[in-house]
């Protein structure tokens, strides 16, 4: 019963703060925009014929997306230390690991929600603006994975960047450290030329693994497979998260 | 009775601003940890990057040489004469002019004097020396003169006023086959395929006309065709006349001459300086803090009480970061390099294919310090940005969203050119200031991309500036 009330206050937080308002604003429209560009894009080189992984090229949305959701997660904890607001909500809620819970089902909460909706849209996108003859449809199950599987992507980057707010507790800061923690092994990869470099990549560093969800084409050349890739991303999350839980619990606000 | 106060009065020129800002950013904590984690960065990821890279370029022939050949045998010195009255503009590179050649066997030495569609009247030789000759197309008169075994080039517009173009040594037996020939390299065509791009070569068949051949000695009435190719057939006897017509494919280069495409083509100064794309992270941070704290900590109704003048303050500000940045950029880049240029060579990034570098080198100079130029920039990119928005999290989100998130885009849209487009417009087109090869990925030049970030980072400033102005602190 005292988590409720706690998520309820987390919610309230998240609702009247004007930031969480832009960022789900600009998940959601880069999200879908995005997609549904590359969408576009694809008709046009897609002459005669191709083969496209249009369920992975409408979710393409998902590498700015992402950002917004590392925003909304990040700013749910740092903003409290920023604002020196962490003392009054731990003194009216002295069970730290219950705040911290309470956020994180906040957090995913509505990222999982706006995230439903960026997957509706970028189906709808990739029905409207992929090329003739390639129907899409959530009857497939690699298909169905994909788009389902983009909205846990989602709340596990969410997780993943609230474990990390939680042990840096300075907005900026937190923010290089995940956009870093994300945005190397993909940088990396476009560098190096060494195929094992890339498989290693692909299978243990958070984005590239956990992105590996979205694929339904050539599932037998990736170097990990789906769900795999999303369990490798969640070890991150889950690590994040304990770490935070612990300097969270035991450090002063 | 007015009061006058015994302190004397403060200076408040521009320097006690700079010098304000300076011990600003110097105290602030964020300052140390950003340039330390850039450094760091920087040096860790260009390793990581040196160490996965590796080549086989040095494992293939060094040379191609596939050319239509109208040829004689010339004995010992000679001078050949011939003009090109036309030439198909097949490829940028394609090649019609004359030609002496220690045989028809492929890799034989040679000089020979060009025409070429997009580069102008070219001497070039034993598949390494390349002369320029100036601009010029067909109809033009050419001339080789052999002495011994020095061979000299000359171009003429009229066959009675020449202009030399060069002189160099060719290992030539008494006996050279003297002529006529063209070549056409292929085009590379790149294809998006799942999980990046794929480039193959696509034949391109070129064409000249040539009237005018003469060679003194004169020799003999019959000239013969051949195919000059490793595992080329027998050829044919040709009647040579004014106007005729050679048509032929490939290419008589190596390493050293701009047309060669063997081997490898990657850009081993950008692999040496690769760990910038994650460094420049800790810069917009830096950047962006610089900004954001002055209006977090409400510092900056402070700042303007002491030095009104909003504008002058924040043009310091960008002077202190800018010269910061400056100096840890080139650390961390020259750094890079250094570190990674050992690696690279056990990877098999060695001359031919490669030749060694140094920083003395032109190009790489421009590649080193352009990288810390490009920092500095960015950082005051940020700083503006930063500015303008007041917030750091909305700012870093920005800047990430702009500076780092577009690679990635670009590699996920399936039409290149509009990947091309993302990195000429975004302020990433900078780091095109350490291209050093020119790759069929190339999108913008170096001094254009640094130009793209330096328009970015001036505009940011300007509307910074206007908005510090107009805004209340």
């Amino acid at each position: 019963m005292m988590l409720v009330r706690l998520v309820r206050m987390e919610i309230t937080k998240l609702r009247t703060v004007e930031s969480t308002l832009w960022t789900v604003g600009a998940l959601i429209g880069l999200g879908v925009g995005l997609g549904a560009f590359v969408l576009w894009n694809l008709a046009a080189v897609c002459e005669p014929a191709c083969d496209p992984d249009l369920p992975r090229l409408s979710l393409a949305g998902v590498y700015l997306g992402q950002l917004a959701v590392v925003a909304v997660a990040v700013l749910a904890i740092t903003v409290e230390y920023d604002t020196a607001m962490i003392r009054t909500t731990l003194a009216a809620a002295p069970r730290r690991l219950s705040v911290l819970s309470a956020k994180a089902l906040a957090v995913v909460a509505v990222v999982l929600v706006a995230g439903l909706v960026v997957v509706l849209g970028s189906f709808l996108a990739g029905r409207w603006l992929g090329p003739d003859g390639l129907p899409l449809s959530l009857t497939d199950a690699p298909t169905r994975r994909a788009y389902l599987g983009t909205v846990l992507y989602y709340g596990l980057i969410a997780l993943l960047s609230l474990g990390i707010g939680a042990i840096v507790r300075h907005t900026g800061g937190a923010l290089t450290v995940i956009i870093a923690l994300l945005y190397i092994a993909p940088i990396i990869a476009q560098l190096v030329n060494s195929p094992r470099w890339h498989r290693w990549l692909e299978r243990y560093s958070p984005m590239p693994a956990g992105l590996s969800i979205q694929a339904t084409k050539h599932l037998e050349a990736m170097p990990i497979s789906p769900w795999r890739g999303l369990f490798v991303l969640s070890v991150y999350a889950a690590a994040a998260l304990l770490l935070g839980a612990v300097v969270f619990r035991w450090r002063d606000a | 009775m007015s009061y006058q106060s015994t302190v004397p009065a403060g200076r408040d020129g521009f320097a006690q601003v700079l010098r304000a800002e300076w011990t600003k950013f110097r105290s602030l904590r964020s300052t140390a940890i950003c340039v330390v984690l850039m450094i760091g960065l920087t040096l860790l990821l260009t390793l990581l990057t040196a160490a996965g890279s590796g080549t086989d370029a040095n494992d293939g022939p060094h040379y191609t040489d596939h050319f239509e050949f109208v040829h004689q045998p010339m004995a010992g010195d000679g001078v050949l004469v011939a003009r090109v009255s036309a030439q198909a503009n097949s490829q940028g590179w394609a090649k019609a002019g004359i030609i002496i050649k220690d045989g028809t066997t492929a890799g034989s030495p040679y000089a020979a004097a060009m025409l070429t569609p997009a580069h102008g009247v070219r001497m070039e030789g034993n598949f390494s020396t390349g002369i320029p000759g100036g601009d010029g197309g067909a109809p033009r008169w050419l001339k080789l003169t052999r002495t011994g075994q020095t061979v000299t080039a000359a171009q003429s517009a009229n066959g009675a006023n020449w202009t030399p173009i060069g002189t160099m040594t060719v290992r030539l037996g008494n006996v050279a086959q003297v002529g006529l020939f063209v070549a056409s390299p292929a085009n590379t065509v790149v294809t998006k395929v799942a999980g990046g791009s794929q480039s193959r070569d696509v034949p391109t068949n070129g064409s000249a006309t040539f009237d005018s051949v003469s060679v003194q000695p004169a020799g003999a009435a019959e000239w013969r065709q051949d195919l000059v190719d490793p595992d080329a057939t027998a050829g044919t006897t040709v009647q040579l006349r004014d106007g005729i017509t050679v048509q032929g494919s490939g290419d008589m280069s190596g390493y050293g001459l701009p047309s060669f495409h063997g081997g490898g083509n990657d850009d081993i100064v950008i692999n040496s300086l690769a760990g910038v794309q994650i460094g420049l992270l800790a810069v917009i941070a830096l950047g962006v803090f610089f900004a954001s704290s002055e209006f977090k900590t409400g510092l900056v109704r402070t700042t303007f009480a002491a030095s009104p003048r909003r504008g002058r303050v924040f043009v310091a500000k960008a002077i202190v970061l800018a010269g910061t940045v400056f100096v840890a950029g080139l650390v961390a880049s020259v750094a890079s390099f250094l570190l990674a240029q050992p690696r690279l060579h056990d990877n098999g990034y060695v001359p031919p294919a490669y030749p060694y570098l140094s920083l003395t080198d032109a190009p790489v100079a421009r590649a080193v310090i352009g990288t810390a130029l490009f920092l500095a920039v960015l950082a005051v990119l940020s700083l503006g940005v930063g500015t303008i928005l007041r917030r750091s999290a909305r700012s870093i989100m920005l800047m990430v969203g702009i500076v780092l998130a577009p690679q990635l885009i670009g590699e996920a849209i399936p039409n290149i050119d509009v990947g091309k487009w993302i990195a000429r417009l975004t302020p990433v087109a900078g780091l095109a200031i350490q291209q050093t090869r020119a790759r069929f990925d190339t999108a913008i030049a170096p001094w254009p991309g640094f130009a793209v970030v330096c328009a970015y980072a001036v505009l940011a400033m300007v509307a910074a500036v206007w908005l510090v102005r107009k805004r209340d602190a």
